[in-house]
């Protein structure tokens, strides 16, 4: 019914991705590992879902890193170090997204 | 002595009566059981599909319709 389908995460160029759209591919990758660690929880030895967990996972971290590098801090703390003044302040409300 | 081994048996019996009953309930008030099948990892939605659909398994996608029989 469906291909295994990984999208080649990892390959894709991101760089040239709007505020909008970095942010989006995060929350798909976030939502990914997330379900991914519940199947884990009860399949701790599931070889191929932890396959899956680690790619997301990296391509996650990546993501988050050129977010904070474009954009500043991902999360209003503990994610990242803040320039001065305060930089979550001037990130978009969630309604301005 | 004979009568003796008998009584522990009946007491055995008995015990095991009533762990059973504990366990699943009598004829009149059997206890509610939950049985769960084991997910097979088999394919994933693509991630944007799987955002909107709630799921990254398709085997877990089974959404509420109005009118489906369950």
């Amino acid at each position: 019914m469906m291909e295994n389908n990984n999208e080649n995460y990892g390959k894709a160029n991101t760089e040239n991705l709007s505020y909008e759209d970095l942010l989006l591919e995060i929350q798909k990758l976030e939502f990914a590992t997330v379900d991914l660690n519940l199947f884990l929880d009860t399949h701790p030895d599931n070889q191929m879902a932890l396959n899956d967990y680690n790619m997301y996972t990296v391509e996650l971290s990546k993501l988050k890193k050129e977010y904070r590098l474009r954009f500043g801090p991902f999360a209003n703390f503990g994610s990242a170090p803040s320039k001065y003044p305060w930089q979550w302040v001037e990130s978009p409300w969630p309604w301005e997204v | 002595m004979r009568y003796r081994e008998d009584n522990i048996m009946d007491d055995n019996v008995m015990d095991n009566n009533i762990m059973n009953e504990q366990l699943l309930g009598t004829e009149e008030s059997r206890l509610p059981k939950v049985i769960v099948v084991d997910q097979p990892y088999t394919d994933k939605f693509p991630l944007d599909e799987a955002l909107k659909k709630g799921t990254l398994f398709p085997n877990l996608y089974d959404p509420y319709m109005v009118g489906k029989k369950y």
